[in-house]
């Protein structure tokens, strides 16, 4: 083709950009060197923390965790290199239902395989995501949580030094998009080495569980004999909505009165109901903010007492995405411990349904 | 000790080779002779670990540079936001322009008035001798968006200080 080129320009930019030194070259080149070295010494200590994690975890969730997780972005016809936040990110899907998980997973916990993100690279990442979550950059302005972002660590930087080796964020089962989002803004590779992201109880993006959460075990109450025929409380749930996005949570107030004798009850600051299948007692769904904890005294009585009540949709136990597939459930309220030494008695019972 | 392995010689080769030319197309691309220095270290040590395989391609320096100016790409996305930071929150975070200081002060001028990709086209075309359609290849673009941004960037410039205008040739 025809490819003039203005010669003042070129000469221009030839003058104005005079080319490094011998001196500065083989200075660069020493610190390229070095920092070579560096980094395969940084890898050679993960692959040795790797394989203690592996003997000590029982090696096949591990395993699957490492292979899965993306060293590097790949952009078409660049192969090996990961430095291409400047592509779109290859979207990643929250794994599906059928997908097989590994047995006897525990505390699976996605080690980097790339040399630990630099100073810079967690300060350039902290602001990205304050950016996405749409937080003010003012670390005194930061709240500890917000609707999606249940917690995160290392987000503030702790004293204003930003030496923290990996930020964590802990996001609601509606977050894999959040997710993506910042991993494409924060680029592939420093998500990779500086942060870590769980979606209800996922590891973003592999999908893994992150925590064994098992799903709470709930029985039907069994009126006892002797009362009646009557239930000792007579409860029922009254929701802000019945539809909610899977992921997301529902609010809601629990109205309880005792029809015998007053009962008193300990409660938290907030109630927390648990999803099952429609008609069932098949936990399927569970909160996953933090557990409210128990505070106040409550005397039910014959007078109707009202109870603010949160639930979640994350899915629980080992296998599926992180949020509930959608279609019609039933959200339950009880009584009983939540950590599932015992069944939790169902008390009250209303439908849900979750969309996509 | 050097690493004195015909591999290690041959990585050194092309760094000394290469090194000057992906600075200056840095500096150009970036308007920040401090963010091209780091930014060309940075790709020289990606490029580096991926040696074994790089060194066998046809021509190692493309994949150099089009890791350099991904690299460059997310610089100027983080300046960005560290400025949008320093509009929101104070002065604490400076800017990393620094243009000063530097032979030529119109025709940088000029040149950071330019649209950060037709900076990196002026850069391969002006200082790096490509052709266009290498350039295409390198960007991921049609060569035709190489030709528009050259002519918009030459227009520019042209404009701003008074270039010949032998782009209009």
């Amino acid at each position: 083709m025809n490819d003039p080129k203005p010669d003042d320009l070129t000469d221009r930019l030839e003058r104005a950009v005079p080319a490094p030194s011998g001196r500065e070259v083989d200075s660069a080149l020493d610190r390229v060197h070095a920092q070579a070295a560096a980094n395969a010494r940084s890898r050679t200590r993960l692959v040795a923390a790797a394989a203690i994690a592996v003997a000590v975890l029982g090696g096949a969730a591990l395993l699957t965790a490492l292979r899965s997780e993306p060293a590097d972005e790949v952009r078409a016809g660049q192969t090996g290199d990961p430095s291409t936040s400047g592509a779109p990110v290859t979207p990643t899907t929250p794994p599906t239902a059928d997908d097989e998980w590994p047995e006897g997973w525990r505390a699976v916990t996605t080690l980097p395989t790339e040399p630990l993100a630099s100073p810079e690279e967690i300060a350039e990442a902290r602001l990205a995501i304050l950016e996405v979550l749409g937080l003010s950059a003012d670390p005194r302005a930061i709240p500890a949580t917000t609707p999606v972002l249940l917690g995160s660590s290392n987000l503030i930087p702790a004293g204003g030094t930003n030496d923290a080796e990996r930020i964590s964020l802990n996001l609601r089962a509606d977050g894999w998009e959040l997710a993506q989002q910042i991993t494409n803004d924060v680029g592939a590779s420093v998500r990779a080495r500086a942060v870590e992201i769980t979606v209800g109880f996922r590891s973003f993006p592999t999908g893994a569980p992150t925590t064994e959460r098992a799903c709470p075990k709930v029985v039907e109450l069994e009126v006892p004999e002797g009362t009646g025929g009557a239930p000792v409380l007579d409860a029922r749930i009254e929701l802000d909505s019945d539809t909610v996005p899977s992921g997301a949570d529902l609010h809601g107030r629990v109205i309880a009165s005792a029809t015998l004798q007053p009962i008193e009850y300990t409660t938290g600051p907030s109630e927390v109901g648990l999803v099952v299948r429609r008609g069932t007692t098949e936990v399927v769904g569970v909160w996953e903010g933090a557990m409210p904890a128990s505070a106040q005294l409550i005397t039910f009585t014959d007078r109707e007492t009202s109870l603010e009540l949160v639930a979640g949709t994350a899915r629980c136990g080992p296998e599926g995405p992180p949020g509930l597939v959608p279609g019609d459930y039933d959200l339950v309220w009880g009584r009983g411990p939540l950590d599932g030494r015992e069944p939790i008695t169902i008390l009250a019972r209303a439908p849900i349904t979750v969309t996509g | 000790m050097p690493d004195t392995s015909p591999t290690a010689l041959a990585f050194d080769e092309l760094f000394r080779r290469e090194y000057p030319r992906l600075v200056r197309i840095l500096v150009v691309a970036t308007a920040d002779r401090d963010a091209a220095a780091d930014l060309a270290q940075d790709a020289f040590v990606q490029l580096h670990r991926h040696w074994d395989e790089v060194s066998g391609y046809e021509d190692p320096g493309r994949w150099l540079r089009r890791v350099a100016l991904n690299r460059a790409t997310n610089h100027r996305r983080g300046r960005d936001r560290r400025n949008r930071f320093v509009a929101r929150h104070g002065p604490e975070v400076a800017s990393t322009e620094a243009v000063d200081a530097v032979p030529d002060l119109d025709l940088w001028r000029a040149l950071v008035e330019l649209p950060p990709r037709q900076r990196a086209v002026v850069a391969l075309h002006h200082l790096d001798d490509l052709p266009v359609a290498e350039i295409a290849l390198l960007l991921g673009v049609a060569e035709g968006t190489v030709k528009s941004q050259l002519h918009d960037a030459r227009r520019a410039l042209a404009r701003s200080y008074r270039l010949t205008s032998e782009e209009e040739r």
